[in-house]
């Protein structure tokens, strides 16, 4: 869903079963290729080596110690790039990639890593990104060292691959030796206009403090949790938790940003894979209402639920009273299925909730 | 509305819920010398927060099967509390905490207490020694210990939670030793022979028979027992309810007719909302009895009298019409049709929700009274 653009034929998109096929059929393509210095490759036999992988990539996501993409080259997946972090303490991390054999020679990855190198030093604030390879890989070497990467070492027999010990070039890039081209860059999934759904970072707890503490009278009508959050303390648990759900594969909370600016917040309360369902929640700030940001960021999660989830059903609850909250699900085709009397329970007083849902076969004959 | 049970005209004993700390704090405030004389928790205890604490932790190793308590009523009032805890269940070993506020001493309150209980471990749990461990000072608690028939089995000192180190008597008694009198059952007592009663992590064979039995039309309701459903994930599933229970987040209870397990029934609470979602089954043999019809009402009750909820709701699939000319019998208002809700048994279920507010509830009590 989210993705980096590096160039017109060139983006990263963080992983997930958006075509987890074309990426398992390029590892299986590759096998040989690929486990020359990977030796996982080797070991690859069904699809559901790629969907488990994938999870996993998700669960360290959500810890918040690895950026694994899909490579997409001209629309196509040609391979994989990642960033591991080590610590954000010392802001140090470490690249990883490889490439199908029919993508080598263009000079991708080496475009891809410096995109990437400008998100680990420009957003990222990192101070050390590292890269290992096997000392015989020549071309992923070549890599780190037309990246401008000095090898600091030889790791001897350091990683144990298929019953061979590797011995490893160590290469790094200082945060002072990179020179930033691109500034600010973030993984997104833009729906144009400027607006963009991301995924929060833990940094930014102070930042969705401040977007609720000036909206407060506004969000206080509709929202539980307004009164709640009396500090930064309390949106970086919400991070921590929405971030906790994603890698646990059961939800996703994607933060509205118009024109680089956070303007609110979408999400999916769970994914309830078995009986491939899903509830959407959101809400924005006051200056940012009444635009069709609220209902084209809906609609993005709307079409990822059934499109790419493949779930079935999505729910959305909205206080009866409240009309522009009520008017998305309706616009989005949503039926009313009825009225939760008494609902929730705002601060001092009960609310009745509309219930709406919209069933998969519903969205495929709009 | 608790799990009690009536040791004789007098006596009555409630399991702890975590909604008694309110009800605590003014007799531990108003004993605290007498009480904390031998017991070094009173002094922690010493606001609602803290207390309320001490008993969510009790409630939490309920879960484990391992630790209950009860609060002693005598003659309708609140008068002390007593509370058994297995430290290693391999011994059997039980050990029996238990006080009295100053003015209930001396009526034998403790002695029928301990009597209840000691039936309760030794018969009903099945453990093997029970002991008493008191300060050697506290001669009351001696007197209590050796009327019942314990001995002197160790009497050592002990470093205090003060720093003070006391003699301590631990008193001990074998369940060859005991004569078991009754059979001590903490039920929620409803009318036309039936009765509630919280299902423990010891029930789970029982529950977990009683849904064996009745497998083939609960698979059609409920999605989980499609994926096999074993004995060990319903003791998982118990000891997770009992620990929502101590967070007074709901409750899961056997329903039993004339003394026979029946049925399960249990409240999920959403406390920030004051709502609560019910569910319920009742085995095929006793269907039609109007038991389901009884229960419900029990714990309808229960959440909005005791625990002042403000909405209850049931979910129902829409061909389960049994369940749902209960829920119109009931007086329960059909709000919505989640459709095509879940996936059972590979089939696209829609369920229907119903559900009772709290002015209709008091509505409903108040014709029934007129």
């Amino acid at each position: 869903m989210f993705t980096l653009v590096v160039d017109d034929d060139i983006s990263l998109r963080l992983h997930d079963m958006y075509k987890v096929e074309d990426f398992f059929n390029l590892i299986m393509k590759n096998k040989d290729f690929i486990g020359r210095f990977l030796g996982w490759a080797h070991h690859y036999k069904s699809i559901n080596d790629a969907i488990g992988y994938i999870l996993d990539t998700r669960k360290k996501f959500g810890e918040g110690n690895f950026y694994g993409t899909q490579l997409y080259y001209r629309g196509q997946i040609a391979g994989s790039i990642g960033l591991i972090i080590h610590s954000w303490a010392s802001g140090k991390a470490e690249m990883g990639y490889w490439l199908g054999q029919e993508f080598t020679g263009k000079g991708i990855i080496t475009r891809a890593a410096k995109a990437l190198l400008d998100f680990a030093f420009g957003t990222l604030n990192m101070h050390k990104v590292i890269i290992r390879c096997d000392e015989n890989n020549t071309s992923s070497c070549a890599v780190a060292e037309r990246l401008g990467f000095v090898q600091e070492g030889t790791l001897f027999e350091d990683v144990l691959d298929d019953h061979t010990y590797r011995t490893m070039k160590l290469f790094r890039m200082m945060a002072h030796d990179w020179k930033i081209e691109r500034r600010g860059l973030e993984f997104a999934h833009r729906l144009g206009d400027g607006i963009e759904l991301r995924l929060f970072r833990r940094e930014q707890a102070d930042i969705l403090y401040a977007l609720v503490d000036s909206n407060r009278e506004h969000l206080r009508q509709w929202m539980q949790w307004v009164d709640g959050t009396n500090s930064p303390d309390v949106t970086r648990g919400a991070i921590e938790r929405g971030l906790g759900r994603y890698g646990d594969n059961n939800g996703l909370t994607c933060a509205i940003w118009v024109n680089n600016a956070l303007v609110g917040v979408v999400d999916y309360h769970y994914w309830d894979l078995r009986h491939m369902r899903t509830e959407i929640g959101y809400w924005l700030s006051n200056h940012a209402t009444g635009k069709g940001i609220m209902t084209r960021s809906v609609e993005a999660l709307v079409a990822y639920a059934f499109d790419v989830m493949g779930l079935h059903r999505i729910e959305i609850q909205c206080s009866t009273e409240n009309i522009a909250s009520c008017a998305i699900p309706e616009r989005l085709g949503f039926t009313l299925e009825g009225v939760k009397r008494c609902g929730e329970f705002l601060y001092d007083h009960f609310v009745d909730l509309n219930n709406y849902a919209l069933l998969v076969h519903e969205w495929d004959a709009r | 509305m608790s799990f009690s049970y009536k040791v004789d005209a007098d006596l009555t004993l409630v399991m702890q819920s975590p909604q008694d700390a309110p009800l605590l704090m003014p007799l531990i405030n108003a004993n605290r010398e007498h009480i904390g004389a031998h017991m070094g928790w009173v002094e922690g205890a010493s606001t609602l927060e803290r207390l309320t604490q001490y008993l969510q932790r009790d409630l939490k190793a309920m879960a484990t099967g391992m630790r209950n308590a009860w609060l002693i009523y005598y003659r309708g009032d609140l008068v002390g509390r007593i509370g058994l805890w297995v430290r290693d269940p391999s011994t059997r070993t039980v050990e029996l905490h238990y006080w009295l506020i100053e003015t209930a001493i001396g009526q034998g309150i403790m002695h029928r207490s301990v009597s209840c209980i000691l039936d309760y471990a030794f018969g009903v749990l099945g453990l093997h020694h029970a002991v008493i461990v008191m300060a050697e000072k506290n001669t009351a608690s001696q007197r209590v210990a050796q009327r019942l028939g314990f001995m002197l089995e160790v009497s050592k000192p002990e470093l205090q939670w003060n720093a003070d180190v006391k003699t301590m008597l631990y008193y001990g008694l074998l369940r060859d030793e005991w004569v078991i009198t009754s059979e001590p059952a903490f039920t929620m007592q409803l009318p036309h022979g039936v009765d509630l009663r919280l299902t423990e992590v010891r029930h789970a064979r029982r529950a977990y028979d009683l849904i064996a039995r009745n497998e083939t039309q609960l698979r059609l309701w409920f999605e989980w027992l499609n994926h096999g459903h074993t004995l060990i994930d319903e003791r998982a599933f118990i000891r997770i309810q009992l620990e929502r229970y101590a967070k007074g987040e709901g409750m899961m209870c056997m329903i039993h007719h004339h003394g026979q397990y029946v049925g399960s029934i249990s409240i999920e609470v959403d406390i920030d909302d004051h709502k609560a979602q019910l569910g319920y089954f009742i085995d095929q043999s006793a269907r039609r009895q109007g038991i389901a019809t009884t229960a419900i009402r029990g714990l309808l009750a229960y959440a909005f009298d005791r625990r002042e909820l403000q909405r209850i709701w049931i979910r129902v699939a829409t061909d389960n019409g049994a369940s749902r000319h209960l829920a119109e019998k009931l007086g329960m208002v059909q709000e919505l049709v989640l459709r095509e809700e879940q996936l059972i048994a590979g089939r696209r279920v829609s369920h229907v929700v119903y559900s009772m507010l709290r002015d209709e509830w008091q509505t409903q009590k108040e014709m029934q009274y007129t």
